[in-house]
């Protein structure tokens, strides 16, 4: 979509094509659909297909960025203190993305 | 059907297309020596004079590859039968396509039975035609009486009994050794075991033998003399033993009667100077000559004892495949 | 936790040849709609439990449903709805390719030509060509698509990207995909590289030594087990909930493959995520019987 390949309203291709072109689980296909319509990304209509349905985000600006780092390092600084480890940051950050919604749209 | 049809195709074409070659060769070989003992019988010839020898020779002539032709008949069927059989159960194993059979919508039992009903038709189809010409080949080369062990059973169905049995012969050895070479060699020294102790040992005791006396008779042309033998059993029969009995023995003599009178007239004969014994000690003796004989009308008879024995036997065969075909280990 | 259809449940399965067991105390439930990998070394019992599964020989011990049947010779109603291809690949050499077509219409009720017929396109195999001459990989194919045109609820393939070229080894995983993604059907198809099918199975099954060591989703199993090293000698007691799976020990220290149960936070480890195949080998070495009671709970409460 950053490139301009994708547009709104295009479709993506069916979970049959992918699965014809790249050796891929059926169901993973499933779930990274059903996942960019969790993320508003995309729509799916029945019968018809998987359909691009948002327009390109604006770009964070400079300012939003940097207020979101200087939370950030507060943040590791304080699970430095109480003895995370580098590898249990990322978990948890992992995890977090996981579980916290998108607020996109 | 289609898919055992279609395995056994090669197979079937093949054993067809050799019993259509036999058929044309006995076609040739029994119409010309059919001529030859025409001619012969209707001028009754005694000695070798003239036109006589070379009817006897021709006769003898054409006759050489009568045994090639009688061995090809016995052998035909039961190799036909066990390779049928073998194809279809061993060969499949050794090559695991009856997982590939056995995991399509059908039952085992289903997939087996069809192959009996194919190839059961199939070896009817061949075998039934070449038994009819084989039993009319035998009657026009007179190479030997239709109820003489030597073409007994390629003459009738026993023949055809003989390959259901092979069939399902082969099928229970296959569906236990697996490797289609091995099944067919065990399978061929089973049956030739089974056929030669029945042949031999069983059928007799189906056969109500009777008795036939024969006499010697002298004759002399000018300086030379001989006797020759005169009666016995009939042409068609099928003789079972020569020996003697007591004169006044009424019936059929028992084997211990016949033995021990054997006995004693060569015992005689062996104490006899060589001039013309035999009268001189079978008068002496009490005894005569005598053959025993199976009649040519029990020919039928005998051939559904025999051709029975192989069908139930191949019906056992075949139930007990059915059955086995489930449990067999993979 | 709604309770999810299973097409496989295997209690206490075993199979015993003359004097060694094949596959004991095989204990293992399969979902439906996945797409399972039966890993292990060769001799490790997979086609002998694939084999029961399509009903071609009979359990020495335990039982066994197959879509909530006893999968034995004489249930005709299950094999219409499992397709096996046998790790042979038999079919019959002097057969043309649309003959073997034939074979399967004739023996199946629920069979579907026009699926076989655009199997067989797309991968550009001519129906009249003879089985015997085609190539190893296009004789794999004919035999995956005698059991993809059936249209089976399960798909149980033994060792199906064994032999095959990279090329052909994807192209007949595409296949078996597509067939996935049109009819929903679950596979279990067994390997003894998971690299070659790992990126398209969702649910594992790793059989060592003739038992099953690890049966579950790969999202599970990625989830739920680290990797944790250290510098040193010295023996360190672990966190409680942790379950060792595989130790190495080298020159500079010790790494450990773990089965985490409870969260934990310990900095005297290195905490890695393993990838699936270093799970795997980790068990697949050890050929030790998982904690099977806990992987139960575990599958239960999810």
């Amino acid at each position: 979509m950053r490139d301009g390949l994708l547009q709104d309203g295009d479709q993506l291709p069916s979970v049959r094509d992918v699965v014809t072109q790249i050796t891929i689980n059926p169901n993973t296909v499933h779930r990274a659909y059903r996942e960019l319509e969790h993320q508003g990304v995309a729509e799916g209509r029945a019968g018809l297909g998987t359909f691009i349905t948002l327009r390109l985000p604006v770009a964070p600006s400079d300012a939003e960025r940097a207020s979101l780092e200087l939370l950030l390092r507060d943040w590791v600084t304080s699970a430095r203190r109480i003895g995370l480890s580098e590898d249990a940051m990322n978990d948890l950050m992992r995890s977090t993305l996981r579980h916290v919604g998108n607020v996109n749209t | 059907m289609w898919v055992v049809w279609r395995q056994q195709r090669a197979i079937v074409l093949a054993f067809a297309l050799l019993a259509v070659v036999a058929s044309i060769w006995m076609l040739i070989t029994g119409v010309h020596e059919q001529s030859l003992w025409r001619e012969f019988l209707a001028a009754p010839c005694k000695g070798t004079l003239g036109r006589c020898q070379s009817l006897q020779t021709s006769i003898y002539n054409s006759g050489r590859f009568d045994e090639v032709v009688i061995a090809f008949g016995e052998c035909f069927a039961p190799l036909f039968a066990l390779i049928l059989g073998v194809n279809a159960v061993a060969y499949e194993m050794e090559h695991k396509t009856n997982r590939l059979a056995w995991t399509q919508s059908g039952s085992r039992i289903r997939w087996l039975a069809n192959k009996y009903i194919a190839s059961v038709v199939s070896l009817l189809v061949v075998l039934v035609p070449l038994c009819w010409m084989f039993s009319w080949w035998v009657g026009a080369t007179h190479v030997a009486a239709r109820i003489t062990p030597k073409v007994f059973t390629i003459t009738g169905f026993v023949e055809v009994g003989c390959a259901i049995f092979c069939f399902a012969l082969a099928v229970v050895i296959g569906l236990y050794l697996r490797r289609p070479g091995w099944s067919l060699a065990v399978g061929l020294v089973l049956f030739a075991a089974i056929f030669l102790g029945f042949a031999t040992q069983v059928l007799t005791s189906f056969a109500s033998p009777s008795v036939a006396l024969l006499q010697s008779s002298q004759e002399s042309h000018g300086s030379a003399s001989g006797f020759y033998m005169l009666g016995g059993a009939p042409a068609d029969s099928w003789t079972l033993s020569n020996g003697f009995a007591p004169q006044n023995e009424r019936g059929v003599p028992s084997a211990i009667v016949l033995n021990t009178s054997t006995n004693s007239m060569y015992h005689c004969e062996s104490q006899q100077t060589p001039s013309i014994p035999e009268p001189t000690c079978a008068r002496r003796l009490g005894l005569r000559d005598v053959q025993l004989y199976v009649p040519a009308k029990q020919y039928w008879s005998l051939q559904s004892y025999e051709g029975g024995f192989y069908l139930l036997s191949a019906l056992l065969l075949a139930g007990f495949s059915l059955f086995a075909v489930r449990k067999v280990k993979q | 936790m709604t309770k999810e259809t299973t097409v496989l449940e295997a209690v206490n399965l075993g199979k015993r040849f003359r004097r060694t067991w094949g596959l004991q105390h095989c204990t293992l439930t399969i979902p439906q709609g996945r797409v399972a990998a039966l890993v292990g070394p060769n001799g490790s019992g997979k086609s002998t439990l694939l084999r029961m599964a399509a009903g071609l020989s009979t359990p020495s011990s335990g039982t066994l449903r197959v879509l909530g049947r006893s999968p034995t010779p004489g249930s005709d109603q299950l094999r219409e709805r499992v397709g096996y291809l046998d790790q042979d690949r038999p079919l019959y050499k002097n057969f043309r390719v649309a003959e073997m077509l034939r074979f399967g219409k004739i023996n199946n009720a629920t069979w579907n030509m026009d699926v076989a017929m655009d199997h067989l396109a797309h991968l550009s195999i001519p129906l009249g060509s003879r089985v015997g001459e085609l190539s190893g990989g296009q004789q794999a194919q004919v035999a995956l698509t005698l059991c993809l045109a059936k249209q089976p609820e399960l798909l149980l393939l033994d060792e199906p990207a064994a032999s095959l070229d990279p090329v052909a080894r994807e192209d007949l995983l595409r296949l078996l995909m597509r067939q996935v993604a049109d009819s929903g059907s679950s596979v279990l198809l067994s390997t003894h590289a998971l690299s070659d099918v790992a990126a398209i199975c969702d649910f594992v099954v790793v059989l060592a030594r003739a038992r099953v060591v690890l049966a579950d989703d790969t999202d599970y199993i990625v989830e739920t087990h680290r990797l944790l090293s250290r510098v040193g000698e010295q023996d360190i007691e672990l966190p409680p909930g942790i379950t060792v799976i595989h130790e190495e020990r080298n020159a500079r220290g010790r790494t450990l493959l773990v089965r985490v149960e409870l969260p934990f936070n310990d900095d005297q480890w290195r905490v890695d995520r393993p990838s699936l195949e270093e799970i795997v080998l980790a068990y697949l070495r050890e050929g030790a019987p998982h904690d099977r009671d806990v992987s139960e709970l575990d599958s239960g409460a999810r």
